[in-house]
């Protein structure tokens, strides 16, 4: 894999994966951009090394999350987004309000997510990418155990931040 | 199904929610990374450019004239761009690639090079020091013989250049030492919760 066409297809197959990604990491919107961009060009460069030993979606959350990471590490600080005490999640409005207050809900869980330990957040955001355990635990280069372990004490420490009761 | 399964859904359900769906720009991305690449290209023969004046510069000085005053510094010259260069051919092996493509990998390998970037820092405040003593050795040894008169004729503000040099190297070494320690305590506590299962 590696030419223009097939970057092309990954960029538009988990776009919008890559911009969920990015906001788990940047809660500035301008800079999440960015960080997409630069999950792109990693991406680039990385895509002729896929030879396939993995799954192509395992193979673009890896790279994209080691992108993601950098990101945070350069700019020498750990997101530590405030959780509003908004409503809650499981409430199904559908009005012009209840859309607003969908889109609350969202920042809420997204500020909720970035506020998690960086460990937590990848298993996570990745659980709700819908990738299995085997996936992340592939993503992440740790074993499949730990993955259950993590994505439990991700769970429960989201439920917190979130103020949902177990 | 699970109610933690119902749970799990109902947040991929909003985390999904009103995401743009348009692909990353793949033109911008590459241009970006043609400029990251020569960059980089830059960044090497910079390195290659200097070694390559400094060496010229001492070879030019032994030619000068036979006084061994410049023979020695000729010499000296020569041999501190032979240990710089290899420290930095030393210094960077190994870490260009990271051992596999997972995120530990990718955390292994980012520590090292925090680490080599410390050492870096580190040789070069010795090489810094080591230099301006035998420089200023080299000075007291040649006072009061005119032995590069080329360079004596050389207006006050010329002369100020090889002090204020030093300094500056010396100043830039301090911010990437702090900003190593930095990335470095932040990849290690990544490291440690990595290993904690």
């Amino acid at each position: 894999m590696g030419d223009d066409r097939d970057f092309e297809r990954v960029l538009g197959e988990f776009g919008a994966a890559l911009r969920r990604l990015a906001g788990s990491y940047e809660p500035d919107h301008g800079k999440r951009d960015d960080l997409v961009q630069e999950i792109a060009i990693a991406l680039w460069r990385a895509l002729p090394r896929f030879r396939g030993d993995s799954s192509l979606k395992t193979f673009v959350f890896r790279v994209a999350h080691n992108r993601a990471l950098t990101h945070v590490w350069r700019r020498g600080r750990v997101q530590t987004t405030e959780v509003s005490e908004a409503d809650h999640l499981t409430d199904p409005a559908e009005s012009p309000e209840g859309r607003l207050a969908r889109g609350q809900r969202r920042e809420r869980l997204d500020a909720a997510i970035r506020a998690l330990p960086i460990v937590y957040r990848q298993v996570l955001t990745l659980a709700l990418e819908d990738l299995s355990n085997a996936e992340i635990a592939s993503v992440l280069g740790i074993r499949e155990n730990a993955v259950a372990v993590r994505l439990t004490r991700a769970r429960q420490a989201l439920r917190q931040a979130l103020g949902v009761s177990p | 199904m699970t109610m933690k399964d119902t749970e799990l859904e109902t947040w991929q359900a909003l985390w999904s929610d009103g995401t743009d769906d348009r692909p990353a720009k793949a033109p911008d991305a590459r241009q970006v990374a043609a400029a990251g690449r020569r960059r980089l290209v830059w960044r090497m023969a910079l390195e290659i450019a200097t070694a390559v004046v400094w060496t010229v510069i001492a070879v030019v000085l032994i030619r000068l004239r036979p006084d061994p005053a410049l023979m020695v510094l000729g010499a000296g010259i020569i041999a501190f761009v032979a240990v710089a260069s290899a420290f930095s051919v030393w210094n960077s092996a190994g870490i260009w690639q990271p051992a596999g493509d997972s995120v530990r990998d990718f955390v292994l390998i980012a520590v090292e090079r925090r680490r080599r970037d410390l050492r870096a820092v580190r040789f070069g405040l010795w090489f810094a020091a080591v230099e301006t003593i035998l420089l200023v050795a080299w000075l007291v040894w040649t006072a009061g013989r005119d032995v590069l008169p080329e360079i004596s004729r050389l207006s006050n503000t010329w002369l100020l250049l090889p002090a204020a040099a030093p300094c500056a190297i010396v100043a830039w070494l301090l911010l990437l030492r702090h900003r190593a320690r930095t990335e470095l305590a932040m990849l290690e506590a990544a490291r440690r919760q990595l290993d904690e299962e």
